[in-house]
């Protein structure tokens, strides 16, 4: 058990290294509609496999103080045979996983409440009509608001501004994100960037990396990448050209994540401009094999740790009954 | 087929974005000419015909055939409620981040000098290729 355990800590360190490094590289190599999916779930069972060992170790631990061991009919001296977790190691590991876990828990409820309030102005928005919303009172600006059905809101002076290729490059990019459900992924990371900190660089890889995705839709939409780029190109000066024009300030971007990826519209434009990024490479692979591996690995020690209770539980029991026929 | 629970399909979102953005309202073998991959004219009209149901698109005579338009809310998006959700929305940097994917974000001097030097070098190119 010692062993699996080990090898699992070790891979998790491994993949989440991996993800932390890599995510911003593969998004920028990789095709996006095959990275983005394979880095979130990639990075959400890290995350749970994370959490479940840390759970394990606390139970290895807690189940060796006499009033829990007595609660569940455990036999301590079985338990520190048959769950060998040394306390050196398993204290520590119980404080932080259960400041991780309190952690992520908090940052679902926040998500949940977050999509709860955007779902509900979404459904204002739209009021039973097109999921495409023209409105006058945001200065120039074009976004997707996240929810159950969720809507794409623009702003009709931006919109006055471009031509037909333009137009379609901006609508077929903000359908993409409410088609997909590209808030699903990021969220998907943030959470795991709640349960194992060290994630927090592949949250801004995956913001780039559904934008890169919408960005690819909307040129299949209008068939020639080229062009596109050059649309979204044009698009992104005309809005800065109309806030400039109404004055409006710009909105406290230091603190923003999505502006961590600063230079992010000329690296898309770049990215539409060049030849269309392969749907395959082996780190996505490499990638993958190792989470496969980590989950297995996670599952198996879970296995192995349950067997270890019931085996002292069994002991306990048989100790319990000998002491009565005597 | 099995469709997101957006309720839109790769093909109603090829139709929306067709008719949303042309200024007129458009026929079904309008929004056929424009869309890419030539799709069938009687897909093109129960497409169509399934975003009219779904209340995305307005439909109405003109002549003989029916015209399609974007079907706007009735008066809700001005409303003080509504604008005042979006402000909070647009202005809490957590949940801006979260549920919001704006089409660019805000460009900095320097990044806009790179867009405009970029878009020349791509126009020369295009019209070297000419």
């Amino acid at each position: 058990m010692t062993v699996t355990l080990v090898v699992l800590a070790a891979c998790l360190l491994v993949s989440t290294l991996l993800l932390r490094r890599l995510a911003h590289p593969l998004l920028q190599r990789a095709w996006p509609a095959v990275a983005v999916p394979t880095l979130a779930v990639g990075a959400l069972l890290n995350a749970g496999t994370l959490l479940v060992l840390g759970g394990l170790l606390t139970l290895a631990v807690a189940a060796r103080w006499s009033l829990v061991a007595d609660l569940g009919g455990w036999s301590t001296q079985e338990l520190t045979l048959n769950v060998p977790v040394p306390l050196l190691v398993g204290v520590p590991t119980a404080l932080v996983s259960s400041v991780l876990g309190a952690r992520a828990a908090w940052r679902a409820g926040r998500l949940m409440v977050l999509l709860c309030r955007s779902d509900r102005l979404s459904r204002r928005l739209r009021a039973g009509g097109s999921p495409v919303v023209f409105v006058d009172d945001t200065p120039a600006d074009a976004f997707t608001v996240a929810g159950v059905r969720g809507c794409v809101v623009i702003s009709r002076a931006l919109f006055a501004e471009l031509d037909t290729q333009e137009r379609r490059v901006l609508l077929g990019h903000e359908l993409s994100h409410l088609r997909r459900r590209h808030h699903l992924y990021v969220h998907a990371v943030d959470l795991a960037a709640a349960a194992n900190p060290f994630l927090a660089p592949a949250g801004a890889a995956i913001r780039a990396g559904v934008e890169r995705w919408a960005d690819e839709d909307a040129a299949i939409a209008c068939g020639r990448r080229p062009s596109s780029g050059r649309a979204l190109a044009r698009t992104a000066l005309v809005q800065a050209a109309l806030r400039r024009a109404a004055g409006v300030p710009a909105m406290g971007c230091s603190t923003s994540v999505l502006c961590a990826t600063a230079g992010g519209v000329s690296e898309r434009v770049r990215a539409l401009l060049a030849d269309p990024r392969p749907r395959r490479s082996g780190l996505m692979v490499g990638l993958s094999v190792l989470t496969v591996v980590t989950v297995s690995l996670g599952l198996a020690c879970t296995v192995l740790v349950h067997d270890g209770f019931e085996n002292s539980e069994l002991d306990c029991a048989h100790a319990a009954q000998a002491a009565g026929s005597s | 087929m099995r469709r997101p629970r957006t309720g839109l399909g790769h093909l109603e979102s090829a139709v929306l974005t067709v008719v949303a953005t042309a200024d007129a309202p458009l026929t079904v073998s309008q929004v056929q000419a424009e869309l890419p991959g030539n799709p069938a004219y009687t897909t093109v009209m129960s497409t169509l015909s399934r975003l009219a149901r779904k209340g995305a698109l307005e439909r109405s005579l003109a002549g003989r055939a029916y015209k399609y338009e974007l079907a706007v809310p009735e008066g809700a998006v001005d409303d003080v409620v509504t604008a005042r959700q979006m402000r909070r929305l647009m202005s809490e940097t957590g949940h801006r981040d979260a549920v919001l994917a704006r089409f660019v974000e805000e460009l900095d001097p320097d990044e806009e000098r790179l867009l405009t030097e970029l878009l020349a070098r791509s126009r020369e190119e295009n019209e070297d290729s000419r």
